[in-house]
């Protein structure tokens, strides 16, 4: 996987990650991503939803409608088998690649 | 672009619209529990809230590809044929079949009948008791009126003019009891504001004529000779001339064509730049007018449909309510222009998309030389366009430049990079 395919993924797998355990809508993917990464990772709406229909679209993720917590229609996202499988790669590839960086930024400190 | 793709897009839309709704609610109400105030969390939410336009057209973009997502109806040569082919068809059908159709037809293209002195409709009446009755209270009692033909019977007089004539009915809906059928022709009725009281029978006077009302329902066999449907299985009929809809749906579409003109005639004496050809600018200019004059159409025709919908279902607008109803569409007219040519301008030549990122460019002294403007762009690549913060005469308003062919020479770079 080159570094640009790398970058701009991220995001996508964070996403997958966030929808690893249990279908959620849109603003409960971006409440998880802040609580996995400590409150430090905000992924704001204009980033966030083109990035759920794109995925959708290519299947990694399937979406129903449903009620959410205060009985609005909300829209659940849920990860497919083919998302897992893009998780896990793209999820060794971000080890990977941040652990060259790590190797070339260790002696810098 | 497809139909089926255009379905998808408004799908689309309509389901961002939902989720994005949601998520300010949440957004929101997960502030309020973390100490803020009501109207506080509301406007960090809104603060924090992406353009609804511009994210939905990035989701477009996102689920159909940057490529397929634009509205370039007129992009294929067979389609710019064939959608006003199609839609010309489609409005021919639509004005002249079918019973609401007949509304958009005897608002937009006919003369109608109403108010014209040799129809008649009362404004009030007077009893046998001696109480007066209006009009609000007599308009009930037109579903009891019967045409009568052209000689109507028991008439004061010899006539030989469309005359109603008073069922049994129309006592019961004045709450009187049952007398004589009444009658009324145009001599009766003659003077557009009758003072002294005129008799109709025996037991009943008119009082007073209105000139004005707007609609009615009666029933069929009481349709005034000449009179135009507006709802056969409603029984409603037109009682007053909006062809004033009619002109400014064509004024609206003539607007968009003398801009269109304007545009294809400059860019036809331009000189082609290093992006464009002559022919292919040509081409780009008649997709983006044509798109602007398909709109103005579409929405001058919803506004006539709204308009005589509104006397269908508010039969009963006095004189007042009408003119409220000719400002209103007037009002309407001018903020859908207003519309048509802010969404339009700001458009992309090419693929149609909304232009963004606006940023400022030219300074405040220099008028002349680097006047204050600002600069759009396509997110896309296909060109910007400048709109000078001061609109000088007679240069034209916007500027638009292609971005030819050093966009894709910088993509090419960045894929090979």
């Amino acid at each position: 996987m080159d570094r640009g395919e790398l970058l701009q993924g991220t995001l996508d797998v964070l996403v997958l990650r966030a929808l690893q355990d249990e279908r959620r809508h849109g603003f409960g993917v971006q409440r998880r991503l802040r609580e996995l990464s400590g409150g430090h990772l905000n992924v704001e709406e204009g980033s966030l939803y083109p990035a759920l229909y794109r995925m959708e679209r290519r299947g990694w993720i399937t979406s129903t409608w449903g009620r959410s917590e205060n009985n609005r229609r909300a829209r659940y996202y849920r990860i497919t088998a083919l998302g897992r499988r893009q998780l896990a790669e793209q999820a060794a590839g971000w080890q990977e690649f941040s652990a060259s960086v790590n190797r070339v930024l260790g002696d810098a400190t | 672009m497809s139909w089926r793709h255009e379905r998808e897009r408004l799908a689309l839309r309509w389901r961002l619209a939902c989720e994005l709704r949601l998520h300010r609610q949440l957004r929101a109400a997960e502030l309020r529990a973390a100490g803020a105030g009501r109207w506080q969390a509301w406007r960090a939410t809104h603060l924090e809230a992406w353009s609804r336009r511009e994210l939905a057209a990035d989701c477009v973009d996102a689920w159909f590809g940057a490529a397929a997502g634009a509205p370039r109806m007129f992009e294929q040569l067979r389609l710019r044929g064939v959608v006003p082919l199609l839609l010309a068809v489609a409005s021919g059908l639509l004005l002249w079949h079918g019973p609401e159709a007949a509304l958009v037809r005897a608002s937009v293209w006919e003369r109608l009948p109403w108010p014209q002195a040799r129809h008649l409709y009362l404004d009030g009446l007077r009893t046998p008791d001696g109480s007066l009755r209006g009009y609000p209270n007599v308009e009930p009692c037109a579903a009891a009126f019967r045409y009568a033909g052209p000689s109507g019977r028991g008439a004061p007089d010899a006539i030989a003019v469309p005359a109603i004539e008073g069922t049994p009915a129309f006592f019961r809906a004045l709450g009187l009891r049952p007398g004589p059928v009444p009658s009324f022709a145009r001599q009766l009725l003659r003077p557009p504001q009758v003072l002294m009281p005129l008799p109709a029978n025996p037991d009943l006077s008119v009082f007073r004529l209105s000139t004005f009302p707007l609609a009615m329902r009666v029933p069929k066999a009481a349709r005034p000779a000449g009179a135009q449907p507006i709802s056969e299985p409603l029984g409603a009929w037109l009682l007053i001339d909006l062809s004033y809809v009619r002109w400014a749906w064509m004024a609206l579409v003539a607007l968009w064509m003398a801009l269109a003109g304007a545009d294809l005639l400059r860019t036809a004496r331009e000189r082609p730049a290093p992006g464009a050809s002559r022919a292919r600018r040509l081409a780009h200019a008649l997709n983006y007018w044509g798109y602007a004059v398909l709109t103005a159409a579409m929405l001058g025709l919803l506004m006539a449909t709204v308009s005589g919908c509104l006397v269908v279902l508010w039969p009963r607008l006095g004189i007042t309510g009408a003119v409220a109803t000719v400002w209103a569409n007037l009002m309407a007219a001018l903020a859908l222009v207003r519309w048509c040519r802010d969404d339009h301008r700001l458009r992309c030549r090419i693929c149609l998309r909304h232009l963004r990122l606006p940023r400022e460019s030219g300074r405040c002294g220099g008028i002349l030389l680097s006047a204050p403007a600002y600069e759009y762009v396509c997110v896309h690549g296909h060109g910007r366009l400048l709109v000078p913060a001061q609109p000088q005469q007679p240069q034209p308003i916007e500027s638009w430049s292609y971005a030819g062919d050093w966009w894709s020479e910088l993509c090419a770079h960045e894929r090979t990079a």
